[in-house]
Parts: C-alpha cells; sequence; structure tokens
C-alpha cells in the first residue's frame, strides 16, 4: 500500500495505490472513485478492504480523493463536478502508470459513480461499475439537507435552530458552493447516458429507488448495462458507522466478483 | 504551506500527512492531530484538514496521522494491545516532527477516543507540552445530573405541548426532538462505558502531574455529552479541592455537535484551537 501525491502544484491530489500482490494474467486495474462528503468518510474503510483483497489476487488498485476533499489539496469550496472528472481521468493515467497496466475498470460510488459517468470517454475506461448513482441531484441535495436537519434536531443544542437555509453552502459537515449546488441540480436522470461502447456493471439496492428506475430506461435503449441487485442496505451516511457495518461482506463480495470478472 | 504524505514508525507502517507553514517563524510546540473513533485522519467532516490548516497560517506545524491499522496505516507486524500500540504510535509521530522540522515540543490532539489517547500519551512522554481533548473524559455532578433531568422534562412538556396544537390544527408532526434527542445522548453515554474513563481520583491524580509539570492543557465539551457534561464550571465543581482545575483551560459549547457537523462550529473549534495555542506558545526561527 504506497500513499502518495499526484497531479500538479496547482491542483494536488492524494492517492493510494495497492499494488499486484501475485500475477496476474489480466493487464487491468482498478480504479475506485469516491462519493462525496460524508458518504466518503463512511466509506473509506470499504473501499481499504476492497482494494486491500483485489491485490491479493492480482489486480491493481488505486484509491484516491478529488481535489478539495480527503488528503487532497483544496478547500471544501473548490470542488465541482467538471474538475473532479479530470480528477478522474488523471488518477486514471497516474494508475496505469504506477500499474504498469493498460486498461482500467472505474468502480464509483454514489456521486462518485455519476462522475464517472461524466468523465468516461472512449479511450477509457475499459468498464464501469456503478453503485447506487445519484441520477436525481435535486433530490440527492434535497435528501442531504434532511439528513443534516434530522441530525441536528436530534442534538440537544441544536434544537431550537432546526433550519437549513434554502441553498444552503454546506451538506452534512462540508462545503458546498454555489457552482456545484447548480452543476448536482443539473443532474437529471433523463439526461445521464452511458458512455457509447463501454460496459457498464450497475449495483442497485433492494428498495425501489431513482438508480433502479433509471437503469430501466438504459435497459431500453439497449445499453451494454447490467444490473445487480445488492440485497444489504448500505447505511451511507451513518456517522462513525454506529450500529451499522463498516465493511458489509454482501456488498464486499459483490464488488470484488464483479471488479475480477474478466473483460 | 507545505502538506507532504509521510510514512514513518519504526515499521514504516504508519502515513500521515505533515503540515508546514513554510514560514521563517513558527511557533515553537507541534500538533499531532489523531484519529476520532474509526474515522481516518481527515477527521470527522475533515475537521482534522481544517484545523491542520488553521494551524499552518498560524505558524504551527501539525502531523494528523491513522493509528497503526486504521485509515492508510497498517498494522504493526509486532502489534502490542490497541492502547499500547496507540501510545507507540503517538511517540513515532512526535520523533517523526521532531526529525522533520526543529520542534521538539508537541500537543497532542483529539476528539473522543483521540481525546482519550492524548490524556494517557501525556502522562508518558515528557515531550508533551500541551493535550487538547473534546469531549473526553466527563465527570458527572450533582447539578449536571440535575440539568440534565430538568432539561428532558422541559422537553417533553413542550413537545406534548406542540403535539396537542398540532392535533388542534390536524397537522401532522415531525419525531418528537425529546425521545431522539435523549435516545442520542444515552447511546453516546452507553458508548463511553467502553472506554476506560479513568476514576476521578485517577483523572485527578494523572491531571495534577501533567499541570505540576507545566503541561497546558484545554479540554472543551460538546453539547453532545450534555448527558454527563453541561454546565460551564463543571470541571471545577467536580474537582473541587483539587488545584489543577483553576489551572487548566476548560470550555462548554453546547451549541456544537460531537462530530462539529456545521462549518460555522467548525471555524469556531479553528479559533479556538489557534487562540489556546498562540495565548502559551513562543515563536522561534524555522530550521533552515
Amino acid at each position: 500500500m504506497t500513499p502518495f501525491r499526484f497531479g500538479t502544484t496547482q491542483r494536488p491530489l492524494y492517492g493510494v495505490l495497492h499494488a499486484a500482490a501475485a500475477p496476474s494474467r489480466r493487464d487491468t486495474a482498478v480504479l475506485l472513485c469516491n462519493p462525496f462528503g460524508q458518504e466518503a468518510v463512511r466509506i473509506h474503510r470499504f473501499g481499504r478492504v476492497l482494494a486491500e483483497r483485489l491485490a491479493r489476487v492480482g489486480v491493481p488498485v488505486l484509491r484516491f480523493d478529488y481535489f478539495g476533499t480527503g488528503d487532497s489539496g483544496g478547500d471544501d469550496n473548490d470542488g465541482d463536478l467538471i474538475g473532479w472528472a479530470d480528477d478522474v481521468r488523471t488518477a486514471h493515467l497516474e494508475l496505469l502508470n504506477r500499474s504498469q497496466t493498460t486498461r482500467a475498470i472505474w468502480a464509483g460510488m454514489r456521486l462518485g459513480a455519476t462522475i464517472a459517468l461524466g468523465a468516461a470517454s472512449t479511450e477509457m475506461p475499459a468498464r464501469i461499475v456503478l453503485w447506487e448513482p445519484i441520477v436525481d441531484g435535486a433530490r440527492y441535495l434535497k435528501a442531504l439537507d434532511d439528513h443534516t436537519v434530522r441530525s441536528m434536531a436530534s442534538f440537544y443544542g441544536m434544537a431550537r435552530n432546526r433550519q437549513i437555509p434554502a441553498n444552503s453552502n454546506e451538506a452534512i459537515g462540508f462545503g458546498i458552493d454555489s457552482r456545484l449546488r447548480q452543476q448536482l441540480l443539473q443532474i437529471d436522470a433523463d439526461a445521464l447516458r452511458l458512455p457509447r461502447g463501454v460496459d457498464v456493471d450497475l449495483i442497485v439496492p433492494r428498495a425501489e429507488s431513482d438508480a433502479k428506475a433509471w437503469s430501466a430506461g438504459r435497459l431500453a435503449e439497449g445499453s451494454r448495462l447490467r444490473q445487480h441487485r445488492l440485497d444489504h442496505e448500505f447505511q451511507w451516511t451513518a456517522e462513525e458507522a454506529l450500529n451499522t457495518a463498516l465493511v458489509p461482506i454482501e456488498a464486499l463480495s459483490l464488488l470484488m466478483h464483479l471488479l475480477e470478472l474478466p473483460e | 504551506m507545505t502538506e507532504t504524505v509521510e510514512v514513518f514508525g519504526p515499521h514504516g507502517n504508519l502515513v500521515g500527512t505533515l503540515h508546514h507553514p513554510g514560514s521563517p517563524e513558527l511557533r515553537d510546540v507541534a500538533v499531532v492531530l489523531l484519529n476520532a473513533g474509526v474515522i481516518h485522519r481527515i477527521g470527522p467532516h475533515r475537521i482534522n484538514v481544517k484545523l491542520a490548516r488553521a494551524l499552518g497560517r498560524a505558524g504551527v506545524v501539525s502531523l494528523r496521522f491513522d493509528l497503526s491499522g486504521q485509515g492508510d496505516s497498517r498494522v504493526a507486524p509486532d502489534a502490542s494491545p490497541h492502547l499500547q500500540q496507540a501510545l507507540g504510535d503517538v511517540r513515532a509521530a512526535m520523533d517523526h516532527i521532531a526529525a522533520r522540522t526543529s520542534i521538539r515540543r508537541f500537543v497532542i490532539a483529539g476528539i473522543c477516543s483521540g481525546a482519550d489517547h492524548a490524556y494517557r500519551v501525556a502522562g508518558a512522554d515528557p515531550r508533551v507540552a500541551g493535550i487538547w481533548m473534546m469531549d473526553g473524559f466527563t465527570f458527572p455532578t450533582r447539578r449536571s445530573r440535575l440539568v440534565q433531568f430538568a432539561w428532558r422534562i422541559r422537553r417533553r412538556l413542550r413537545e406534548g405541548a406542540k403535539a396537542l396544537l398540532d392535533r388542534s390544527a390536524g397537522a401532522t408532526r415531525d419525531v418528537p426532538d425529546a425521545a431522539v434527542a435523549t435516545q442520542r445522548l444515552q447511546r453516546r453515554a452507553a458508548a463511553d462505558q467502553s472506554r476506560g474513563v479513568p476514576s476521578p481520583a485517577d483523572f485527578a491524580r494523572h491531571m495534577q502531574g501533567l499541570v505540576d509539570r507545566g503541561v497546558n492543557a484545554y479540554l472543551l465539551y460538546s453539547g453532545d455529552v450534555f448527558y454527563d457534561h453541561n454546565y460551564a464550571n463543571q470541571l471545577r465543581d467536580a474537582f473541587r479541592g483539587h488545584a489543577f482545575a483553576a489551572r487548566v483551560r476548560c470550555d462548554f459549547l453546547p451549541e456544537i455537535d460531537h462530530t462539529v457537523t456545521r462549518l460555522q462550529a467548525q471555524r469556531r473549534i479553528e479559533a479556538l484551537l489557534v487562540e489556546w495555542i498562540e495565548a502559551w506558545s513562543e515563536k522561534v526561527q524555522a530550521r533552515a
């Protein structure tokens, strides 16, 4: 496991490379694309365990933080979807270079899945795995706001001040500036398309969800999309993973299976 | 200001980020920022990154790192029991800062379990000149129990009145704040039981020893530990007769939650930490 900084002086990024610990006949690495904010904090341990297991079976993995998030440079308000899509492409090239592979699978989680779709082109990646992508930006922002309100409402000190103003500049403890907020509001299921010529695996929860409804539309269009149901309900915004599994085995097994599949 | 990835420790298993102001003058203490619970070194809502950058702007070097096995740090090959390993890890962090800078005195800063480690490390290593403990050990008093009881009664009465009004108006209502808040506080109190809280006598003895040695201590309590700590002078009341209680800084900030969620709260915590360090540290020339 090798932590390092990459990117440019103006846009330094942080990543951790899990080099293949065993020889592999496949010339393919995996790039993990984080969700946003508290969801990224929540998924961190899961990402590490997944990366370690993949590396053990010969698949090199890069976990990284977008600019303005995690351990990368930049403040909360420096983040935006277009910049983050560029970061995915930068990380992809860094991964291929460091792992001496020529192809990569991108595994995107929540907003990371949506960002991965925006970053994909005919040149990259070889395949995409999407875990509950955000397909309705307005609903997503409302859910983040609602979570913050619920969290503050259950907290002694803030009980009298539970209102979050509209167009708030924060989401569960992370800053969102107006540019990012506008970009998120523009995420719309009808406009969100799959990249041409790229196979996509979509992980959805058992319950009805925006992602499920969106995938039905894509399947109807004849896209190269395979849908996989995850029975475990992942608590994406749980604080400190109280009462919820940090690394649920069902999710780990499914991701391992999908990411080990040969192209 | 520079932020560099650091891999250190006797086995090279620890990963951290060193924040260096890059200025010709530095403060003569460096801050070691610890994990809060299972969260990796960025801290809850990236608070450790924000604290480190605020400290950097004030000329303070800091290292936020992941304890063995957490975040991006690997488990040490000769791993010790958790508390002992944490002590060794923090010592390695101080060693590393000393090797990379001219700083030889340290503040150990942490939230929750991080605060607990700060408390223990300070007693074991003379290089620790300060400890910053947010939501560390709590010591209820008779008054704090009365305050808690009165709050619960007031909240239930308020919710009951609201429910009555809502029913009259035909409105639906949200989950009652009182019940949910009480559950949250009780859950946190229960989690605290697994932390090995020292007895009041042991805590007093430990803190007195630190203070007598010249260690600066800042204990900060959020509204989330309201169940056990809920008024401004509680620490002094709990340790009446112990000299240390008047020589440590202790703030109760009921408007701030345990994981410092709101941005305004984060800025407040940053300002308080910087202000506290500036009050007792000295400026020195950075090593060329």
